[in-house]
C-alpha cells in the first residue's frame, strides 16, 4: 500500500478524534491533563458539521447557541453521522483560542488567538507565530493522547462509554 | 493576508528534506527565479502566478529581511487574473462588429436579402468576429487592472513544517507544486497520519493505525 492509499485509509481517525474530544470534554467537565502536567480547558463551540458517512455531500450544520449539547446533535450521531469539522475554544493559562478544526486534515480555521503582547511592529512576528503554534501544539499534545486510547486494550471500554453517552443525551 | 495580521485560517504542510548550509542565499535566489510575473494587455496569460515579498507584493524583487525572520521563511504566493467587464466587453464587440459591416445601399441590401448566397457577403466570417472581440479584450485590459490574490506562506525551517493560509483544495495542490518547482523539496499537506508520523509515532503503530476500521458507535434498536 501506498503512503496516499495510507493517508486515505486513516482519514476516519480525523472524525473520531474530533468525536472523542467532544466526548472527553463533555465528560471531563472540559478538562484535559497534558503530557507537561498542565491544564487545559476546551469545550465545543457554538457550530458542530455532520456528515452522512455514505453521502459526504450530505451536511448538517448545527450553530448558534450550544449545539454540543443539543439533542439533535446526538441525534445526528445516531443516524449514522460523523463529525466533520466543530468549533473549538481552549484556554490554558490564562491564554484562550477558539478555532475550527476540520476533521479530514485537522486544519485549523478562524483561529483566534490571545491578545499579543509585543508593541514592536518587527517583534509581532515571532509572538503571533508563537500564539499559533502553541494552539497547534495543543492540538497535537489531544490527538496524541487520542491515539494512544485508540490503539489501546482501553479502546472497547472508551467506545462502549462513548456509544452510551450518545444514547443517553439522545433520549434527554 | 495571516503572517502578519488578519485572518488565521491555513493548512499546515510537512516539508520533505533539510535545508542546505547558506540556505539564505540559495532560498532567495530560488524564490527570485520565481518571482511573480505581472500580466500584460496584450499578453496571452489570463492568469499569473508567482512568489512576492507578503509586506510588499506589488514590489519587483525580494530582500533577505522582507524573507527571513529567525527560523522562519515568510513569503507569498500572488495570484493576478483579468477580471473583465463581460457586459462591456460584449457591447463593444457588438458596435464593433456593426461598424465594420461592408456598407451596402439600401437596394444592394434588397438584392441580398432575397439571395441568400449573396446575403452572406455583406456579414462577417466567424474569424473576423473573434479577431474584432480580441482587439476589444485587448482594449479593456488597457483600462482595468488586473484581480490580485497573496496568500501568505510561513515555513518553519527548525520544525520542516509550513502553513499555508488557505483553505481552497486546488490553490493548495497549485501551491505544492510551485514549491517543488522552485525549492526542489516536495511538500506534504497534514493529515491524521502524517500528524502521527510527525508526533514520533512508530512504524509498529502508524501500521497499525492503517490496518484500524473505522469505528462508528451501534445502537440496538
Amino acid at each position: 500500500m501506498d503512503l496516499f492509499d495510507k493517508i486515505e485509509r486513516t482519514r476516519h481517525l480525523g472524525e473520531l478524534f474530533l468525536l472523542w474530544l467532544w466526548y472527553k470534554s463533555a465528560t471531563n467537565d472540559t478538562v484535559f491533563y497534558l503530557s507537561d502536567e498542565s491544564v487545559l480547558a476546551l469545550a465545543i463551540g457554538d457550530q458542530i458539521v455532520f456528515e452522512a458517512r455514505l453521502a459526504q455531500t450530505e451536511k448538517t450544520v448545527l450553530s448558534g447557541g450550544a449545539p454540543a449539547e443539543s439533542r439533535e446533535a446526538f441525534e445526528a450521531l445516531k443516524q449514522g453521522k460523523a463529525v466533520s469539522a466543530a468549533k473549538i475554544a481552549m484556554t490554558r493559562d490564562e491564554k484562550s483560542w477558539q478555532f475550527t478544526l476540520q476533521s479530514a486534515t485537522l486544519s485549523i480555521s478562524g483561529l483566534k488567538i490571545p491578545a499579543l503582547m509585543t508593541k514592536a511592529d518587527d517583534e509581532k512576528i515571532f509572538e503571533r507565530q508563537a500564539l499559533i503554534e502553541e494552539a497547534d501544539s495543543l492540538v497535537r499534545g489531544l490527538y496524541e493522547s487520542f491515539l494512544s486510547m485508540r490503539l489501546s486494550d482501553e479502546w472497547e471500554r472508551e467506545a462502549k462509554n462513548i456509544t452510551r453517552w450518545i444514547d443517553d443525551n439522545a433520549q434527554d | 493576508m495571516g503572517v502578519f495580521e488578519g485572518s488565521l485560517s491555513f493548512k499546515t504542510f510537512y516539508v520533505e528534506g533539510e535545508p542546505p548550509n547558506g540556505f539564505h542565499q540559495d532560498y532567495l535566489a530560488k524564490l527570485q527565479k520565481h518571482f511573480f510575473v505581472p500580466l500584460t494587455p496584450v499578453g496571452e496569460e489570463d492568469r499569473s502566478v508567482g512568489w512576492v515579498p507578503v509586506q510588499d507584493p506589488i514590489a519587483e524583487s525580494f530582500t533577505h529581511d522582507q524573507v527571513f525572520f529567525n527560523q522562519y521563511v515568510v513569503f507569498g504566493m500572488r495570484i493576478d487574473k483579468w477580471a473583465l467587464p463581460s457586459a462591456w466587453v460584449k457591447a463593444m464587440t457588438r458596435q464593433a462588429i456593426a461598424q465594420r459591416l461592408p456598407q451596402v445601399s439600401k437596394e444592394e441590401a434588397k438584392i441580398l436579402e432575397d439571395d441568400g448566397k449573396l446575403r452572406t457577403k455583406a456579414k462577417l466570417s466567424k474569424r473576423e468576429k473573434d479577431k474584432i472581440k480580441l482587439e476589444i479584450i485587448t482594449l479593456v485590459k488597457q483600462h482595468i487592472l488586473t484581480s490580485m490574490k497573496v496568500i501568505d506562506v510561513c515555513w518553519n525551517i527548525a520544525e520542516r513544517k509550513l502553513r499555508f493560509w488557505s483553505q481552497s483544495q486546488a490553490v493548495c495542490d497549485e501551491f505544492a507544486e510551485l514549491f517543488k518547482e522552485t525549492f526542489g523539496l516536495e511538500i506534504h499537506e497534514d493529515c491524521p497520519l502524517l500528524m502521527a508520523k510527525d508526533l514520533g509515532m512508530t512504524e509498529k503503530q502508524l501500521d497499525a493505525m492503517v490496518d484500524l476500521d473505522p469505528w462508528y458507535p451501534s445502537f440496538e434498536s
